[in-house]
């Protein structure tokens, strides 16, 4: 594998993985919900049912599908908010499939996949500078000195467009796409080796959407980080990863390269999908999903 | 000719923090009987509150200059009780969000039958009748057992079809629809959109449609107008609007847009963010983050002119040639 360049003048650090970036196997999520006015009775709802993909340092994976279909669900599991039911993760090289039983621990794991959520305006804590906010992360995750953080900080914050007095303001005097710069700024700062997005363009505007969609492409080529990304938007998949996973209800239905799945896609899920998407000579048509 | 709805150099001022604010400035825009017209922007831009204004359905305090007319006859002058009665058998609107728009502790059957009984006088099994077989025409199968059930019980894309069905039941001339359905999946958009729109073709029901997708408002819209910073830029058909965008934002926003199936490896950006319309310099609110300015557009707000058939906002119009594709142009992308 080739050095990270590090052609411009910030430093661009990425944690360094051999092998496969993440890599999962029959990974199952399995809700335990109410099934009565009594709740006495429980049954078990499948959010997500043996998935497995590998993904290699530097390239991208998107999960798509509508909403209840399990890729949230995969996102949460592989960051540690949700327990897998089943199946094995593995990410930088090491097992996650079982809770992490240590601080440290969860601590390294933290280090190695950052997130990045849809909603920038609930993400970030409402009372922390955003210098405050990128200072923490620095010092959770990395042993610096004062000076050479706050260094890190002006880097990190041009590295994703925003000025050094940008830095000193609280979330609410940024519009919502400068919020989600600060959130990639964020997870940037423990130099993951993957980065998570979950919707992260979708609650933006247009115009915003494609700022930030071209700043992630600079930073994965820039970086070599891996990024799966979660998205129900088709278009921008095309535009953000090189390979694609279609969930249906929890089920994978089709994975592979994502033009080779945008472009000739094999299961009628994926063609439903596909043709449901507005776009120049689009008629809406009464479907029937279930 | 009198319009159904003609909205005339329509501004509007909210308070928010004490203090008076622009959200619409100078928006004119007709919509004709059974005409399907689409305001198109960003956040911010002025096209919700525009659907509001029709419904005198502003925050308190709101002040209104202009016109408003429906059907030849000016909306301002009218009392509380006026606007109750517009709303109730002239003009109705489906919100983006039916959870929040449908009182959570009544049954489907009594949301639905509400302004029959009420406003009409309608016999209350007749308007559950009614109901029931709008329920049907909407796609939702077992009709009788829903008009029992609570929102809590149906799905997002099931409540949104017993709102359209709701404004369906009133007979209204005129739909107001803010971004029904953005909060839908993709294949519940599709098949919503698909049976809004038939539905509203069968009774020849006139449709001002917000959205922010242009791709969506080109689907099924006669005319549409993009709004920028409170103000309506530039008016178009469809057609016209893709292949011969007029104003700069339009192609711009056109040009930024992802698409489905080419990648682009670069897209081309508009620099800085969408404006409000109290955030608008003077001139041209497009003025900042237009690659064509010059120094005219920050001396003078452009008048709307008819070019080609459609109207634009630009002092430039006549002059650029625009394109809507990332494609069609070289270094069009500005930092």
């Amino acid at each position: 594998m080739s050095d990270a360049t590090s052609n411009t003048a910030t430093a661009n650090k990425v944690r360094r993985v051999d092998g496969p970036a993440v890599e999962v196997a029959g990974l199952r999520k399995v809700f335990r919900v109410s099934g009565g006015a009594g709740g006495r009775r429980h049954r078990d709802f499948v959010a997500v049912e043996g998935a497995s993909f590998s993904l290699e340092q530097g390239h991208s994976l998107g999960i798509v599908g509508e909403s209840g279909s399990g890729k949230t669900t995969i996102a949460r599991m592989l960051v540690g908010i949700e327990k897998a039911s089943g199946g094995t993760m593995n990410v930088a090289g090491r097992d996650r499939s079982a809770a992490a039983k240590s601080t440290s621990e969860r601590r390294r794991r933290g280090s190695e996949m950052q997130i990045v959520f849809q909603d920038p305006y609930t993400s970030l804590d409402p009372r922390q500078s955003i210098n405050g906010c990128i200072n923490e992360v620095l010092k959770l995750h990395l042993t610096m000195t004062e000076p050479e953080r706050r260094q890190r900080i002006i880097e990190l914050l041009d590295q994703v467009g925003l000025t050094e007095r940008q830095g000193l303001v609280l979330p609410k005097n940024l519009s919502g796409g400068q919020r989600q710069r600060v959130a990639i700024a964020r997870a940037l700062a423990a130099e993951p080796a993957v980065l998570v997005l979950d919707e992260a363009v979708s609650a933006l505007d247009v115009s915003i959407q494609a700022q930030i969609i071209n700043l992630l492409n600079d930073i994965r080529e820039r970086t070599n980080m891996a990024y799966i990304f979660i998205s129900h938007n088709l278009a921008v998949v095309r535009q953000v990863t090189d390979q694609t996973l279609v969930l249906k209800k929890g089920v994978v239905v089709e994975q592979g390269d994502t033009e080779k799945i945008l472009d000739a896609p094999e299961d009628d899920y994926t063609k439903l999908l596909l043709a449901s998407v507005p776009e120049p000579g689009w008629k809406p048509r009464r479907v029937n999903v279930d | 000719m009198t319009h159904l709805l003609e909205i005339d150099h329509l501004s509007v001022d909210l308070v928010t923090h004490r203090r008076y604010h622009k959200v619409l400035q100078d928006v004119s825009v007709t919509v004709e009987k059974a005409e399907v017209v689409s305001l198109v922007g960003e956040s911010g831009s002025g096209k919700s509150m525009t659907a509001r204004s029709v419904l005198n359905l502003l925050p308190a305090q709101g002040k209104m200059s202009g016109n408003i007319a429906f059907d030849g006859q000016s909306l301002m002058d009218s009392t509380s009780k006026d606007w109750q009665k517009f709303r109730a058998t002239k003009a109705a609107m489906i919100f983006q969000d039916p959870r929040a728009s449908i009182n959570p502790v009544h049954r489907i059957g009594d949301f639905l039958t509400e302004a029959l009984v009420h406003n009409r006088d309608m016999d209350r099994h007749e308007a559950l009748e009614r109901a029931a077989t709008l329920l049907e025409q909407v796609g939702i199968d077992d009709a009788r057992r829903r008009l029992r059930q609570y929102p809590h019980e149906l799905s997002g894309g099931m409540l949104q079809r017993v709102m359209i069905a709701s404004v369906l039941l009133i007979e209204p001339q005129l739909i107001l629809a803010d971004e029904p359905t953005t909060a839908l999946d993709v294949t519940t958009q599709a098949d919503v959109i698909a049976i809004l729109d038939d539905l509203r073709a069968q009774r020849e029901m006139a449709m001002l449609f917000i959205t922010h997708d242009l791709e969506l408002a080109a689907a099924f819209s006669d005319r549409i107008a993009v709004m920028y910073a409170g103000y309506i830029v530039e008016v178009s058909t469809p057609a016209q609007l893709h292949t011969r965008p007029l104003h700069p934002y339009t192609a711009a926003l056109l040009r930024s847009r992802p698409m489905l199936h080419e990648r682009t490896a670069r897209l081309p950006q508009i620099s800085g963010r969408p404006l409000s319309a109290f955030e608008a310099p003077p001139g041209c609110p497009f003025q900042d983050r237009c690659p064509y300015v010059q120094a005219q557009c920050g001396e003078s707000l452009p008048q709307p002119q008819l070019i080609g058939g459609s109207i634009v906002r630009c002092h430039r119009a006549s002059e650029l040639e625009l394109v809507s594709t990332a494609g069609a142009e070289g270094g069009q992308s500005h930092e």
